[in-house]
């Protein structure tokens, strides 16, 4: 009502109430962290194709043989150096054995070291992280002189040394890669905890009786895993590279067991006049390597919380 | 800022040191023995006197001992067991000057093309260049050494016949190692360089210097490039000592008689002294440009110089 008693639009106006009940709902239903990263993961188209290329590839590498129905190691001397065609997809290389099949397994091989080493690499940069900025005092004084130690040394000559003493096996492989590339795991996780153990709900686990192996696991790992996340997407191709390398340079998988890395320094000899068996291999590296780089950067744009809307 | 590379310096020794004992005894355990191969059809008295000119009959921690003292005091790196009478301190000599110029030569251009491309990508932040270069980095990186050595020998030598295939000895057969070996030290330097320059652009002694009315060039000089240098004079360091390992493969494709290629063939041979002095001289290498790098910092970052806020 005015001042002067008019009636202001009375009739036109409706009361709307507040409905208590409805008023609790939000607009939108709540996202977990998780599904919050992945709808942000999804809308970065680069990121998806990287995500749908690497699935491409790991059926590919599963089914392929299945598919190919040949060998890898079955040498056939009529069909050798042949180009890629229907029947050979990828060609076949100098004994006659089908390329195709033999850059699946060899793929097999590359990934299984790359991921690996990323979990030996995961598992002890992420404890002796988690225990340095935890513990503090000694104990992080200690591990964070070994990380110093460890991160001076000349990376490709220590795994040179140790393929050179504990003799060329997967094994001895995957040890000395993951041995020297743990360091920057456990430089980030300690960073990352010296943050979170500040606060109040790792005060409160404590104050409840929690135990240092408790608090790590329930609380300090869940909230470390994002940057975690990140780092295995980026160090599965440093590993795929590490293995093509060593293998290329001959210090790597010996025949007849192959990788990616064997089956492209056997066709670099062959550069010339069959080009197809370097090409493949060294395809397959790329396209790997590409589509782990694409799904990393998506993942690190999906977890940083400046880029959240 | 003393003492800031005083620290440094030494905790790099001690890890040198450690390398080298290390790598000392991690060799001398490994299995098989390259002189039981060699001697295996000897008398029994000849393959004492073997044992004993080469030192293996002693035990291993006096050995250790008489290599530090000659690796020390004399800088003796021992002898090849596989061949005899060849120097590791020859083969270093004659070798490590070849891997080392072409090494150079590449990281110099890494460093000169990777900084202009970077400041270029970041000054046409989001336009068509930006884009496109881009995708070539994240190619370039993506791509094995090995792999753009066979593409450069496909084309520029085989098809095109612009450079000799392999070879060494005359200057143009430095133009594909060269080339093969800064490819992706371009991709990575340009890429850095290019984040780099973004996030120093957007700070705020960038927009005070504009306002001040400071030029273009000006503000590229005094600000954004000093500033954006600290992330790349971090990654130089290891690229020194990288350059070594760059020419393991280079050097097995294009046949350059250079280090990298010294050092596979002796760990094929199993030739144990010669791994293990070249590596104390890999090792050593490292070191020093882990030292160099430092002292780079102190003159890029003036963060660091200033006492108390050193890490």
């Amino acid at each position: 009502m005015n001042v002067d008693g008019t009636v202001l639009a009375g009739d036109v106006f409706e009361r709307v109430g507040v409905d208590e009940v409805s008023s609790e709902h939000l607009e939108k239903p709540a996202l977990t962290y998780w599904a919050d990263v992945w709808r942000r993961f999804r809308q970065n188209k680069l990121a998806v194709f990287g995500l749908g290329l690497l699935v491409i590839i790991i059926v590919m590498l599963f089914l392929g043989p299945a598919l190919s129905g040949k060998d890898y190691q079955y040498i056939d001397s009529s069909i050798r150096n042949q180009k890629p065609s229907a029947e050979h997809w990828f060609g076949t290389d100098d004994l006659g054995r089908d390329m195709f099949t033999r850059v699946c397994y060899g793929g097999r091989v590359s990934i299984l070291i790359g991921l690996l080493c990323t979990v030996v690499m995961i598992v002890i940069g992420f404890t002796l992280g988690a225990l340095a900025g935890l513990k503090g005092g000694w104990v992080d004084n200690l591990i964070m002189r070994l990380v110093e130690f460890v991160g001076n040394l000349p990376y490709l000559i220590i795994v040179v040394i140790l393929t050179l003493v504990m003799g060329r096996s997967l094994f001895a492989l995957v040890f000395a890669m993951s041995l020297t590339s743990w360091v920057g795991t456990t430089r980030m996780v300690r960073g990352q905890i010296l943050q979170l153990k500040e606060q109040d709900y790792v005060e409160a686990a404590r104050a409840l009786g929690s135990d240092t192996w408790r608090i790590i696991m329930r609380h300090l790992l869940p909230n470390t895993l994002g940057i975690i996340m990140v780092q295995i997407t980026m160090s599965v191709p440093g590993f795929i590279f590490g293995e093509a390398f060593l293998s290329y340079v001959g210090l790597g998988i010996r025949p007849p067991e192959t990788s990616w890395g064997a089956l492209a320094s056997y066709g670099q000899e062959k550069l010339m006049f069959q080009p197809h068996m370097l090409f493949f291999p060294s395809l397959m590296i790329v396209l790997t390597t590409l589509s782990f780089h694409l799904i990393g950067d998506g993942l690190s744009d999906a977890l940083d919380p400046k880029l959240r809307r | 800022m003393a003492r800031f590379l005083a620290k440094r310096v030494v905790y790099e020794l001690v890890t040198l040191f450690l390398v080298i004992t290390a790598t000392f005894f991690l060799i001398a355990g490994a299995p098989g023995d390259p002189i039981a191969a060699k001697v295996e059809q000897m008398p029994e008295r000849a393959q004492q006197v073997i044992r004993a000119k080469y030192g293996l009959d002693r035990p291993v921690l006096e050995r250790y001992v008489r290599y530090m003292k000659n690796l020390i005091l004399k800088g003796d790196f021992g002898q090849s067991i596989v061949y005899t009478g060849r120097r590791v301190n020859d083969v270093i000599r004659e070798n490590a000057p070849i891997s080392g110029r072409v090494g150079a030569i590449a990281l110099a251009l890494d460093l000169v093309i990777g900084i202009i491309l970077g400041l270029l990508m970041a000054f046409n932040h989001g336009r068509l260049a930006d884009h496109v270069l881009r995708v070539c980095i994240v190619l370039a990186i993506c791509t094995p050494l090995f792999v753009f050595a066979a593409i450069l020998q496909y084309y520029v030598a085989f098809k095109w016949r612009l450079a000799p295939i392999f070879g060494w000895g005359r200057p143009e057969h430095y133009i594909m190692p060269v080339l093969t070996m800064s490819i992706g030290g371009i991709a990575v330097y340009a890429k850095y360089m290019r984040s780099s320059a973004l996030s120093v652009v957007g700070e705020d002694y960038i927009v005070t210097a504009k306002s001040k009315g400071c030029n273009r060039r000006r503000i590229l000089q005094k600000h954004v490039l000093r500033n954006s240098m600290i992330p790349i004079v971090t990654m130089t360091g290891p690229s020194i000592a990288g350059i070594f390992g760059g020419s393991f493969i280079i050097e097995k494709v294009f046949s350059i008689p250079g280090l990298g290629r010294y050092y596979v063939k002796a760990v094929s041979d199993s030739d144990y002294t010669m791994v293990l002095g070249l590596t104390v001289f890999f090792a050593v290498l490292y070191v020093a440009s882990l030292i160099a790098v430092d002292i780079m910092y102190c003159v890029v970052d003036p963060r660091i110089r200033i006492p108390g806020t050193e890490g």
